[in-house]
């Protein structure tokens, strides 16, 4: 039992990884052929690359939302709430006839959306400095409570009208512009702006001000209080900034792809980014290699079902495992 | 108004019979999720096993042709599932956040799997026998019994037994308990499978105790809600039972409320019990605190 670590984990990982690539040995699939398929349903084609590129986006995003909060010693699971409403508050900007801002209606929907995702993360944040509400709570009930209000207002006062299950569609100028349309969906520019907001995040967490402040209130919140750092404000800031990632992933999907809020919205894609933040190590440029990965796993679902009669649902499993693998490798929160 | 206010309470017993019918899987959940903690390995993966639970459920329901081998498939089932996360979080020394989350996403995926492979079917497996229910005033099954002294025995066991109290000390001071000469590792595998049972059952509660089917993500966040109920009730069962009755009875009222005035809101309707649940926290000062050791396996 007394085996150094890089055994243990050496031992874990090939077990659980065997466990899992032996069940499907034994329905009859096999491993390598699934990978194989994978990458080429993924990579092989460009409908598929702008796939997951476009989905790797929204993935990017809804990773920061956990691993920026992550950092400061807080665990926002609340990604989900905050990406419908930044979906929902993006839905609204993009349907006001705010033509006259040209091509800023568009960057409008987008920080309408970011807004309000950083509201409804700084709510969890404030519960947590203010009332001493643990986040994982909160986020939890937040994520309830912003579903049923969403789909409240998307069914009533802000409907498409004639039994839709959506709000209006967003005016042209509040469309997301298209890199390439060769494809038969079009690639945004979603997935830049995630990589330049990854890229500034892991700049600012490491080089600035305010990224060493949140840095060390994860690290040691009792320290940072000693060292005269605002502690409660940097705890609900960086909830607010975790849901403004969230917000902007919702707002991209809106203004990109949708063109209007639709009431099954995220599905699960805010869940998804604690599963890229944690392949990320909680670093936010690796996010973006992370949500490459999980994309490629994701987008992968049809066409494995298509070439191999695959279920669908084994895209979760390998992902779990890729996940379980990373729990393995990662270092234990220290103030925990 | 004043009519429609009587006509809620008026269904006072059946508002009662549909709490206890909520709240029973949080429960089970939960009181997995208080061994766990108790002995210092978080666990966020109630979720994952209670989804695993109602799945082997209504497989053992299936093949073995009467709901209780299906209990027992899903007590075994959810162990094992426990069992893993164990394994990851003391053998593997892993993050047992993100092993937690691991769990979730592969039960996910392997329940998925398997309903299309066993059943060949998408969505909702087909329909099984479902536990016996008594009528007492409200459905009452064998389950619901078993949960009640599960409850008891663990509110008892927690303060007043050898192993309730050493498994406590695991989790409060894992070194002064190896010092002392107790078994951690041991007691932390036990406890993590244990709760991983628990959750199982709680998922057996909800596809054979209350459906009679299995469908996609049929657990729905509730494995979530267990660990809010959890953290709420201070890591003890006896509170989380009382928060999970709140819990199951603002979702029932909810619910009534939606049936008798059709013209109010009824989504954000049912975001209430959600809602209240936030103010009943704030209104209430800090003071749980965690096992000291929690996460430090």
């Amino acid at each position: 039992m007394n085996a150094p670590r890089f055994l243990r984990i050496a031992l874990t990982g090939a077990a659980v990884t065997g466990l899992f690539a032996s069940l499907l040995w034994l329905s009859g699939f096999s491993p390598i052929q699934i990978i194989q398929t994978m990458l080429s349903s993924a990579w092989g084609s460009p409908t598929g690359r702008v796939q997951v590129l476009n989905k790797a986006a929204l993935l990017i995003l809804t990773g920061l939302a956990v691993a920026v909060p992550y950092r400061a010693g807080l665990f926002n699971i609340g990604g989900e709430g905050q990406m419908l409403m930044g979906a929902l508050a993006a839905a609204f900007a993009g349907w006001l006839p705010l033509s006259m801002f040209g091509p800023l209606h568009w960057m409008v929907c987008l920080a309408v959306g970011a807004i309000a995702g950083a509201c409804w993360g700084a709510l969890a944040g404030c519960l947590r400095t203010w009332r001493g509400i643990h986040e994982v709570i909160s986020t939890i009930m937040l994520n309830f409570i912003a579903l049923q209000c969403v789909s409240e207002i998307a069914f009533g006062a802000f409907n498409a009208g004639g039994g839709a299950s959506r709000t209006p569609l967003v005016l042209d100028s509040a469309r997301l512009p298209a890199l390439m349309t060769q494809a038969s969906t079009p690639l945004t520019c979603g997935v830049v702006i995630a990589i330049v907001v990854a890229v500034c995040a892991s700049v600012w967490l490491a080089r600035m001000r305010g990224g060493f402040q949140l840095r060390a209130v994860g690290e040691n919140p009792n320290a940072a209080r000693n060292a005269g750092m605002p502690v409660s404000q940097i705890q609900w800031s960086a909830m607010a900034l975790g849901g403004a990632f969230a917000g902007l992933a919702g707002a991209i999907e809106t203004s990109g792809m949708t063109h209007a809020f639709y009431a099954r919205f995220a599905g699960g894609m805010g869940f998804d980014g604690i599963a890229v933040a944690f392949l990320a190590l909680c670093e936010p440029w690796a996010t973006v290699p992370a949500a490459l990965a999980l994309a490629t796993v994701r987008s992968a679902d049809r066409s494995l079902q298509l070439e191999l009669g695959l279920p669908k649902e084994i895209v979760f499993v390998v992902e779990g495992v890729l996940v379980i693998m990373i729990a393995l490798l990662m270092r234990r929160r220290s103030h925990d | 108004m004043i009519d429609a206010l009587g006509i809620v309470l008026a269904s006072m017993p059946a508002l009662m019979a549909a709490a206890l019918a909520k709240s029973a899987p949080l429960l089970w959940a939960s009181l997995g999720g208080a061994y766990s903690e108790r002995s210092g390995v978080i666990n966020i993966g109630l979720e994952g096993m209670m989804l695993t639970g109602a799945f082997f459920a209504v497989w053992g329901a299936w093949f073995g042709g009467s709901p209780w081998i299906g209990l027992g498939c899903a007590i075994i089932a959810g162990g094992l599932a426990g069992l893993l996360h164990a394994t990851l979080c003391i053998y593997g020394r892993a993050n047992q956040i993100v092993s937690g989350m691991g769990v979730n996403i592969i039960a996910l995926g392997l329940s998925g799997f398997l309903l299309v492979r066993v059943f060949h079917a998408l969505g909702n497996s087909p329909v099984v026998a479902k536990v016996t229910t008594w009528i007492l005033g409200a459905a009452v099954s064998p389950l619901h019994l078993l949960l009640v002294v599960v409850l008891l025995t663990t509110m008892y066991g927690f303060y007043q037994t050898r192993f309730g109290l050493r498994l406590r000390a695991c989790g409060e001071d894992p070194a002064a308990a190896k010092a002392a000469g107790l078994p951690v590792t041991l007691y932390r595998y036990c406890a993590v499978t244990i709760s991983g049972a628990l959750a199982g059952l709680g998922g057996a509660q909800l596809s054979i105790g209350e459906l009679s089917y299995f469908t996609t993500g049929m657990s729905g966040g509730r494995g979530f809600i267990a660990l809010a109920v959890l953290i709420c009730s201070g890591w003890r069962p006896g509170r989380a039972a009382l928060i999970c009755f709140g819990f199951g009875f603002a979702e029932a009222l909810a619910e009534s409320i939606q049936g008798v005035f059709p013209a109010l809101p009824s989504r954000a309707l049912l975001a209430l019990p959600f809602v209240l649940a936030l103010f009943v926290l704030m209104g209430r000062p800090r003071e749980a605190r965690g096992p000291a050791a929690l996460g430090k396996a």
